[in-house]
């Protein structure tokens, strides 16, 4: 008999904890009373799918480790299938996040407010464009300006001994060699951010009519003197390959790999500034905040606002790489994972960058952070309020 | 004993049958969303998809020609070089390996049929390349640029250098298929031919006029492989919209466009255009291979 209370006790003491738990972790009344059953963050149970850029993917494996040492519950998943995958892949509900070098394009945007209803941008990272060229003899850094590397590519300026070229590089005498300009012949938010540039800082480029984007129709190639390598690799593989050849890569690929890089003048100074980490942050820090879109603004527009920035020693091609995701979620528990996942990147993360990823002014970060906050919700609340534990 | 045979037949039909029907009606059903998803692009552009030279996806622009372009000379340079590789490969299996080196020969030759094609368009790109351009590509430039095919300076990636690293890459398994019809052979034809007294070089010449058909064939077969190839070509075609006779200027093929741009193609006209290449290719590999089949039937029924 005795044995029996005892029983009964225990299964009526592990009900009413495993009643009280349930409560606490999956919030059934907590909506509704203030304070009690909030989400604890450390006890989520969430899994969320995110894809895209190549370019972040080493970066974003870092991110999802560190990020699920903390927090052992919420499972992020990434595949690195290029920044238009990525993008469209959001939109057809396959990915929670898509992350992309460039904002999506207007018209996704658009789509995508129909779909979501509210959808939020934030840049994860900046990266720079940095040139790489193979000049036999050459000592020294070369110089180039937007018109000249636009004449390069429509195929105005066909020789090193070009008097444009020579003008700005007078230590060294030139020969008469074609040059062989080598360009990402997959499609890239590297090649997405030069073209852009060009477009923003060279009469020759806007009026040559090529335009920006992933893939532009390079006029040199009709020419037989572009080259369209695969990845950052193949480009760097045909200009080593090709005395007379330049060719354009992301500025850590150039790092990490040891690429000597040109000194591109930026068209707000006038001033010929190397690629790095140091000229690129320059850029940055001068960024006008008041000028930055909110994260539930479309970027696309903005996708240049990083580039030619008034600063000494700013370096002019400079871009981001963004993650879109839905801003409104009827499940709370996945808007506190990726509310959580976006605030990590852009704080702690911003700390865990590899070589050559240049972290967010923490000013930016900062504003970007405290608009998500209350910018991503769960039936509409902030997804601030939901958070306890 | 004939009897028996029968029974298996019969009892194993319907498997084997549903088997093939699955399989055309996969070809079928690959054919039919190919043509759904092309027709956008078809309608917009018509025909000049195919045949204007102009890809500016930004603007809205999508002529494939050089893609197309590309894809007829690469191929047709592919097989150019691997036809005699093949040939000449298969009659020293045949004829005058010992045994033991055969059964090696033949052993690496399936090796090289099934290695990853990454790995050709790698040591194509890293290895092949810089070791042939300065040698034997610019010798071809210096020597015989009076020639169209060799008139410019060989800059990297070509439709040479992929024509190359395909017909290496196909010469295994063309190899193979021309073994094959050789072997095929008639007993009583070869011992006639050295009844006559002929030498080991008649008799394999002999041999060959015998099975010129079939030779056709598997070298057709061996080219519908290739044509379809991908990451080899794009690592080493140079990766240009570019249409040039010479065959040391760089280049693209319809398979190395669209895995080029497919990823980064987010406008639905877009995707439509490169499917609509992706069709043509299609089309040319369905025309190749039946042809081909048709013609070694017709060869093995002589």
């Amino acid at each position: 008999m005795v044995s029996r209370l005892v029983v009964l006790g225990i299964v009526v003491a592990i009900a009413i904890v495993s009643a009280a738990t349930y409560l606490l972790v999956y919030g059934g009344l907590g909506t509704h009373g203030a304070g009690a059953g909030l989400i604890n963050p450390a006890k989520l149970s969430v899994t969320i799918k995110a894809g895209g850029s190549t370019w972040i993917q080493p970066q974003m494996e870092v991110w999802i480790r560190s990020f699920s040492s903390m927090y052992p519950g919420i499972s992020i998943t990434y595949d690195g299938v290029g920044s238009g995958a990525g993008v469209t892949r959001l939109l057809q509900g396959v990915y929670d996040i898509g992350a992309s070098d460039v904002p999506m394009p207007t018209q996704l945007y658009e789509n995508a407010t129909k779909i979501y209803g509210k959808v939020v941008t934030i840049p994860d990272s900046i990266g720079a464009e940095a040139f790489i060229y193979n000049i036999p003899g050459f000592k020294g850094t070369l110089n180039l300006t937007a018109d000249i590397i636009a004449g390069i590519y429509t195929g105005k300026i066909q020789y090193w001994d070009d008097p444009n070229i020579t003008a700005i590089n007078p230590g060294f005498h030139f020969p008469h060699e074609r040059i062989i300009a080598v360009h990402r012949s997959d499609g890239s938010g590297t090649t997405f951010t030069l073209t852009l540039w060009l477009q923003k800082s060279s009469e020759v480029w806007r009026s040559s009519g090529v335009g920006y984007g992933y893939v532009v129709n390079w006029p040199v190639d009709q020419l037989g003197t572009g080259l369209g390598g695969k990845g950052s690799a193949g480009v760097t593989a045909y200009v080593k390959q090709n005395p007379w050849s330049i060719g354009y890569v992301e500025l850590n690929y150039a790092i990490v790999n040891n690429l000597s890089v040109a000194a591109v003048q930026n068209p707000a100074t006038g001033e010929f500034v190397i690629p790095s980490l140091n000229s690129t942050l320059n850029a940055l820090n001068s960024v006008d905040l008041s000028r930055l879109p909110t994260v539930l603004d479309n970027w696309y527009p903005y996708a240049g606002i990083f580039m030619n920035i008034k600063a000494h020693g700013a370096y002019p091609i400079v871009g981001g790489s963004y993650l879109h995701a839905p801003a409104n979620y009827t499940d709370c528990n996945k808007a506190v994972a990726i509310y959580l996942f976006l605030k990590y990147i852009l704080t702690q993360g911003q700390h865990e960058l590899l070589t050559g990823y240049v972290p967010l002014p923490s000013a930016v970060a900062q504003k970007l952070v405290n608009e998500l906050s209350n910018d991503i919700t769960c039936n509409g609340k902030p997804v601030t309020s939901l958070i306890g534990g | 004993m004939k009897y028996g045979v029968k029974i298996i037949k019969n009892r194993h039909w319907p498997l084997s049958s549903l088997s093939i029907l699955i399989v055309a009606a996969l070809v079928g059903a690959m054919l039919v969303a190919l043509i759904y998803y092309s027709l956008p692009a078809l309608m917009r552009e018509g025909l000049s998809v195919y045949t204007t030279n102009r890809w500016n996806p930004n603007a809205n622009f999508f002529g494939g020609f050089a893609a197309v372009y590309g894809t007829f000379i690469v191929s047709l340079a592919a097989i150019t070089i691997a036809m005699p590789l093949a040939v000449g490969s298969a009659i020293f299996i045949n004829e005058f390996a010992p045994d033991k080196l055969r059964g090696f020969l033949i052993a690496i030759n399936d090796v090289m049929a099934g290695l990853p094609t990454v790995i050709y368009g790698f040591w194509g790109l890293y290895v092949f390349g810089p070791m042939l351009n300065p040698t034997l590509f610019t010798w071809l430039h210096d020597n015989l640029s009076f020639l169209p095919i060799f008139s410019t300076k060989p800059i990297g990636g070509s439709y040479l250098l992929a024509a190359t690293v395909l017909a290496i890459m196909i010469t295994p398994f063309a190899s193979s298929l021309v073994r094959e019809v050789y072997v095929g052979v008639p007993r009583i034809m070869v011992e006639g031919i050295y009844a006559l007294g002929l030498t080991k070089w008649d008799a394999i010449r002999i041999k060959l006029s015998y099975i010129a058909k079939s030779l056709l064939g598997a070298l057709s077969l061996a080219l519908g492989r290739g044509i379809g190839e991908t990451v080899a070509v794009a690592l080493t075609v140079g990766g240009a919209l570019n249409v040039s006779l010479s065959l040391l200027s760089p280049g693209i093929t319809i398979p190395s466009l669209i895995a080029n741009q497919f990823g980064s193609a987010y406008t639905q006209i877009e995707q439509s255009a490169l499917l609509s290449l992706a069709l043509l290719l299609f089309i040319i590999g369905l025309t190749f291979i039946t042809m081909a089949k048709l013609v070694l039937l017709r060869g093995g029924a002589r």
